[in-house]
């Protein structure tokens, strides 16, 4: 063999190996969980049942109706009131009047009705409200809206030529529009869609257009014959001119407009949608920002971030139109689609499958409309690939329990958490590695089983004896063809899809070989004073050795870290495998707590690795270690935590003594200071409760000198009676018993005055306002009405 | 002639008691009546001071209010006042009237 075989040979198995490389595929780690849609239903529901059934809610009813179908399967148009809803279109539709005058017709009312318009008359085919009753059918179309929808049809804005030609197809089922109509309006649609598709094709189209653009060629693929061509549109335009003349006429306006479609004017519908599925390409290029990074794949708005909605419609409109290439190419062989060059690429639907998960918790209604929509349309069984969601029960495992109930749970589904059927799939443990080392693998390429309760595939990772920490699981699903070679009807094809699940194994730990040494500082020799070791979890007490600590000593501490349980732990509680006893366990949290018994000053030392041991030095004499010069009792605690330890470790392992001896003026201000510090202030402790008090009442005079006045007030009345006595009364003008009715009169008269007093005196003591003036005019008109006669009589 | 006062009090006090009618002189009466009646309240006011405001205010415009209403009433039933065009017996009834508002507001207000 001469060196230029050996490097063709090389170079064809290079390929070889990259393409299988290339051939696995990343899946996605995540579903749209039962809870998750529960919630998103629930959502829908709350739409429909909140009986909104004004215009400008239609949408959302549509949306909700629509989306509850995807998720549970039913229609929820059972929970509305049909006949208030029918009505309600019905008088939208009948009664609308836009006013036309040109200044208010903005493009958000614009938009807006026919938003309204287009939602409405699908919810009127959907519950059918021209069969029922005869009061909820459309009987005329308003004479606005007729305009409305042609204006927008023959408009620039592509959003607006599908919303109307959406509304137009709708309302034709209902039979409302005349041949005549109906005619006009098709070829009026055709011929906007063709110069949609023909701007389509100029450079940077923007994405607000495109969009609209595939929804309109839904529209046409499906309410236009596959075998029309675009010759419809030769027929006779308003004008007399044909189609055709227009295009090759002089007039520039004409021509420009026209000369677009003369590529469309002799394609079938057929055709066109080929046409259009290649078109699709370009705006899937434009659409999708691909940098390599399986994030940047979403489609954007015209700022560049993310747009739900825009995702949603574009994947919507394009499944449905690779659908209905499908079907009208109905002859062909399922194993032909393996050719298909693909639009989207694996990471594009995984991105975009993410950035849809992004929004799964919403509560709008178009929101989880768009994103229940979004990942339906992913999900579609021919459109794209399949995307293989491998999600685990439970990511952290205990090393302490063993058995097939710990093991991990792996389930194999969609994107909806709907299982893949087990025939038709193989799901393979590749790897388990710890974070720390990918490079060691605890097991090789094993073949899991599916438990058939559950449908889940269950890893036993504790057989394989991992010690304590974060490990990376390789799940690998591949697809398994059925026996006899030929393709699964189940399940189409996919490549193998591999997913890494970051798995948590923790364990009890425990610490060993704890030794305090004091020692004389360096300066003064390094000799060790006592040396003491304690075994985890006692206490240096239960050993009963007392630890004192001079100033100028150093407390040097200890210890190892290691897996496992406590010797002191019941053969029940002790591990089905102990392994690396002896190895070091890195913690993330190591450190000594020194706590005064008397004062409460707390200090915290940093224990550091040092070969095989933690080790940790406090320094009395230091500023940090000499604990403010405060001799007695000391609490010394050591704390060990970290993410894989089941349980962290907080441990009184020794109480010393320290012994300052005679302090120094400077390190006696320094202890009071701190034992002051320890202290709260007064402000930040909890303060009694206020309790309101209103102003007392001011002083009163003593009743003693009250009664008096009220004496003194009666004497002017004494005086009076007095007075008058003395002035003398002239009663000639009463009347006599001779004349009884005027005595009558005079005598009620004179007595509803005093019924006034009294019931003045009744309305201080017991009578509201409103009786007493009630009262008082029953009494007034009494009184007015004798008063009168008896004065009359006096002129007698 | 300069005359003692208390002389002169005297001639006042008889050429009153001559020249006024009997109706007036009963009038005259309520009128010091109901003066006596305001002073002693507003001289407790002075001396205890005037917790609660709200009864004296009551008090002492009952007794001010009724003042003037009296007033009014002589003013337009005397026979020397030959300006009025009004009957005797209609200043009374307005008299009365007038009485009874102003001790409704009175009574609400004596709390």
């Amino acid at each position: 063999m001469n060196t230029k075989n050996i490097l063709f040979i090389c170079i064809f198995l290079f390929f070889i190996l990259s393409t299988n490389i290339n051939c696995s595929t990343q899946g996605l780690n995540k579903i749209i969980t039962r809870g998750e849609q529960k919630k998103l239903m629930e959502t829908f529901e709350k739409a429909i049942a909140s009986k909104n059934y004004k215009k400008e809610n239609f949408q959302s009813l549509l949306q909700a109706s629509v989306g509850y179908q995807f998720l549970s399967g039913s229609s929820i148009w059972s929970k509305v009131q049909k006949e208030d809803l029918c009505q309600e279109i019905k008088t939208f539709f009948e009664d609308v009047s836009l006013n036309t005058d040109e200044q208010y017709e903005s493009q958000t009312t614009i938009w807006n009705t026919l938003n309204s318009l287009q939602s409405g008359s699908i919810i009127y085919n959907e519950l059918q409200c021209h069969s029922k009753k005869k009061d909820n059918k459309i009987s005329k179309l308003s004479p606005a809206i007729k305009e409305l929808l042609l204006k927008s049809i023959n408009g620039k804005s592509s959003r607006n030529i599908y919303l109307s030609g959406q509304t137009f197809f709708e309302l034709e089922k209902t039979k409302i529009f005349n041949e005549k109509e109906t005619s006009k309006f098709r070829k009026v649609i055709l011929r906007s869609f063709g110069k949609m598709l023909a701007l389509l094709e100029e450079d940077d189209p923007e994405v607000e257009f495109s969009q609209y653009v595939l929804e309109l060629a839904v529209l046409v693929v499906e309410n236009y014959d596959s075998e029309t061509s675009y010759q419809e549109l030769a027929d006779d335009d308003d004008d007399g001119d044909t189609i055709i003349d227009k295009a090759e006429s002089e007039d520039d306006d004409d021509e420009e407009e026209y000369e677009s479609l003369e590529g469309y004017l002799e394609m079938s519908i057929e055709e066109l949608l080929e046409n259009v599925i290649e078109l699709i390409a370009d705006v899937a290029n434009l659409l999708v920002e691909n940098d390599g990074q399986i994030q940047q794949s979403f489609f954007n708005d015209e700022s560049g971030k993310p747009d739900l909605e825009i995702t949603s419609r574009v994947l919507r409109s394009f499944a449905k139109l690779k659908k209905l290439s499908i079907n009208l190419n109905d002859d062909d062989d399922d194993d032909d689609d393996d050719d298909d060059e693909e639009i989207f690429s694996e990471e594009d639907l995984i991105g975009l499958a993410e950035f849809l998960f992004s929004r799964k918790s919403t509560q709008e209604i178009s929101a989880a409309y768009n994103v229940i929509t979004g990942l339906k349309s992913l999900d579609e069984d021919r459109v794209f690939k399949k995307l293989i969601c491998i999600t685990a029960d439970n990511e952290e495992l205990s090393i302490k329990q063993k058995g097939k109930q710990n093991a991990m749970k792996l389930l194999v589904s969609d994107l909806f958490g709907n299982a893949l059927p087990d025939d038709s799939i193989e799901v393979f443990l590749f790897r388990l590695s710890p974070v720390s080392k990918p490079e060691k693998s605890l097991t090789s390429h094993f073949l899991l089983s599916q438990d058939p309760k559950s449908k889940k595939y269950v890893a036993d990772l504790l057989a394989y004896k991992p010690s304590i920490g974060f490990y990376n699981l390789e799940v690998r699903v591949s697809h398994k063809s059925s026996k006899d070679g030929k393709s699964n009807k189940k399940l189409r094809p996919f490549n193998t899809a591999d997913v890494t699940i970051l798995t948590k194994i923790v364990g009890p730990v425990k610490v060993s070989d704890l030794e305090i040494v004091v020692k004389q500082p360096k300066s003064q020799g390094g000799s060790v004073l006592s040396r003491n070791k304690i075994k985890y979890p006692e206490t240096s007490d239960s050993a009963k050795k007392d630890i004192v600590v001079k100033r100028d000593n150093v407390l040097s501490i200890s210890f190892r870290v290691t897996a496992g349980q406590p010797s002191k732990a019941s053969k029940k509680q002790k591990t089905g495998f102990q392994q690396n006893i002896n190895n070091l366990i890195e913690t993330h949290q190591a450190m000594v707590k020194i706590t005064d018994l008397e004062t409460g000053i707390e200090r915290y030392f940093l224990a550091m690795q040092k070969t095989k041991k933690y080790q940790c030095t406090i320094d009395i004499n230091s500023n940090d270690g000499n604990m403010d010069f405060s001799s007695g009792k000391y609490n010394l605690e050591l704390i060990i935590g970290n993410f894989f330890f089941e349980k962290s470790i907080l441990w009184n392992f020794a109480n010393i003594n320290i012994d300052f001896g005679d302090l120094s003026e400077g390190e006696q201000t320094i202890l009071d200071l701190s034992i002051e510090n320890q202290k709260i202030h007064p402000d930040f402790l909890i303060k009694d409760e206020i309790k309101h008090i209103f102003n007392p009442d001011p002083k009163r005079p003593p009743k003693v000198v009250s009664n008096a006045f009220t004496g003194i007030m009666l004497i002017p009345f004494v005086l009076l009676i007095v007075l008058l006595y003395i002035v003398g009364f002239n009663l000639k003008s009463f009347p006599s018993l001779k004349n009884p009715i005027a005595l009558i009169t005079n005598l009620i008269f004179i007595a509803t005055l005093g019924l006034l007093v009294l019931l003045f005196l009744a309305y201080f003591f017991k009578l509201t306002m409103f009786k007493t003036l009630f009262y008082l005019l029953i009494v007034g008109a009494i009184s007015s009405v004798s008063g009168y006669f008896t004065l009359r009589n006096l002129d007698k | 002639m300069s005359e003692s006062p208390l002389a002169i009090f005297k001639k006042l006090f008889v050429a009153y008691k001559n020249t006024t009618t009997q109706s007036l002189k009963i009038i005259d009466c309520f009128l010091l009546f109901q003066f006596l009646t305001g002073i002693f309240q507003f001289a407790y006011v002075f001396l205890v001071g005037k917790f609660p405001f709200n009864s004296f205010l009551a008090g002492f415009i009952s007794t001010v209010g009724s003042f003037v209403l009296t007033i009014n009433l002589r003013t337009l039933v005397d026979p020397e006042n030959k300006e009025t065009k009004v009957s005797t017996k209609r200043a009374f009834v307005d008299f009365l009237i007038c009485n009874v508002i102003l001790h409704l507001a009175v009574f609400n207000y004596i709390g």
